[in-house]
């Protein structure tokens, strides 16, 4: 069983690892031109293991920010992690707490994205399933910092080419077969149209928390309403 | 230690906890929120896909310029007759590629 859900959590992180190669490698080079030593840029991915996060405090040791600036982004950053984590707490038994606390390190939005459908899918926590996706993140997640950092600016921008664009192809390559009911694609609407509307209307990253609490708010009165 | 090795510490910090608080506070999810709480996933993947493909450079930009959006609305064409991640990813990958390598030609 745990087994089975291993190979599970590695396969259907696969693809999401495909995508974040580009963002490691433009991470790296991010990094090596603000000046990081390459211990220094890796020892972040492994440590902090949150991408967004990552550019922005990279960015901002390069304009040499005060340090509690880039402390207080970096929560700002990931308070939608908070939400990912209520949103699975419900499949934690209580003897299944300190198991999940420590998973919960590698709790990003890629492994977060597939861990919560297989989690509804099968109707209970798979923790060996987080767990083997998590580090199939990882693993490509440091690797390709490191590989960016050491190609440094003899690769052009990876992101530039429009391998940015694996992102979200990973997710909507995820997110779409999940549409099957009305309710589901409307809160994929009012959530995807919010979170356009606020990204260009507050610049940031607030967008991401109000877009998706005003999503799920959206499907829970739709709940309510219609049985 | 350096100053960069101490942030990194700190947000390494920081960031375990906004993953972790929730597992380690001992607390039940009441019903009528854990309603709510199941449109998160769907909700948070909508919000990380959706301004990828319409905002560019922080403006909306619904063109036919905007390759994110042209490649973005094929790809979900396949995703949703293939319903498989891996070729959704490898399909628009080589359709982004393609179409970037095609105008660099012309």
């Amino acid at each position: 069983m745990k087994s089975s859900d291993f190979r599970e959590g590695m396969k259907r992180a696969f693809p999401l690892v495909i995508g974040v190669i580009p963002f490691g490698l433009a991470y790296g080079i991010s990094a090596s031109s603000a000046g990081l030593r390459l211990h220094e840029t890796v020892f972040m991915s492994m440590a902090v293991f949150a991408g967004a996060s990552q550019f922005v405090a990279v960015e901002m040791m390069r304009q040499q920010s005060l340090v509690v600036f880039i402390l207080a982004m970096t929560f700002i950053i990931n308070l939608r992690h908070i939400l990912m984590a209520l949103s699975l707490k419900s499949y934690v038994r209580q003897n299944e707490r300190l198991k999940a606390s420590l998973l919960s390190f590698g709790l990003v939005d890629e492994s977060y994205a597939v861990s919560s459908l297989y989690f509804r899918e099968k109707k209970e926590g798979r923790w060996s399933f987080l767990f083997s996706a998590s580090l199939l993140m990882y693993i490509g997640w440091a690797f390709s910092s490191s590989a960016g950092f050491l190609l440094g600016d003899r690769i052009a921008d990876p992101l530039a080419w429009g391998l940015d664009f694996a992102m979200p192809a990973t997710f909507i390559g995820i997110l779409i077969p999940q549409i099957q009911s009305l309710h589901i694609c409307i809160v994929v609407f009012v959530a995807g149209a919010s979170a356009v509307l606020f990204k260009v209307l507050l610049g940031g990253s607030y967008y991401i928390i109000i877009a998706a609490v005003a999503g799920a708010m959206t499907g829970y009165l739709l709940e309510r309403r219609i049985p | 230690m350096s100053a960069i090795f101490v942030t990194i510490v700190f947000m390494a910090l920081i960031t375990y906890f906004t993953r972790s608080i929730v597992f380690i506070a001992d607390f039940r999810i009441p019903d009528e929120f854990e309603k709510f709480l199941r449109y998160i996933p769907f909700a948070i993947l909508s919000t990380l896909i959706f301004p990828s493909l319409l905002v560019r450079d922080g403006t909306l930009l619904v063109t036919t310029d905007n390759h994110h959006l042209m490649v973005g609305i094929v790809a979900i064409g396949i995703a949703a007759v293939f319903r498989k991640p891996v070729v959704t990813v490898f399909c628009g990958m080589a359709l982004m590629l393609a179409l970037k390598g095609t105008l660099l030609m012309y």
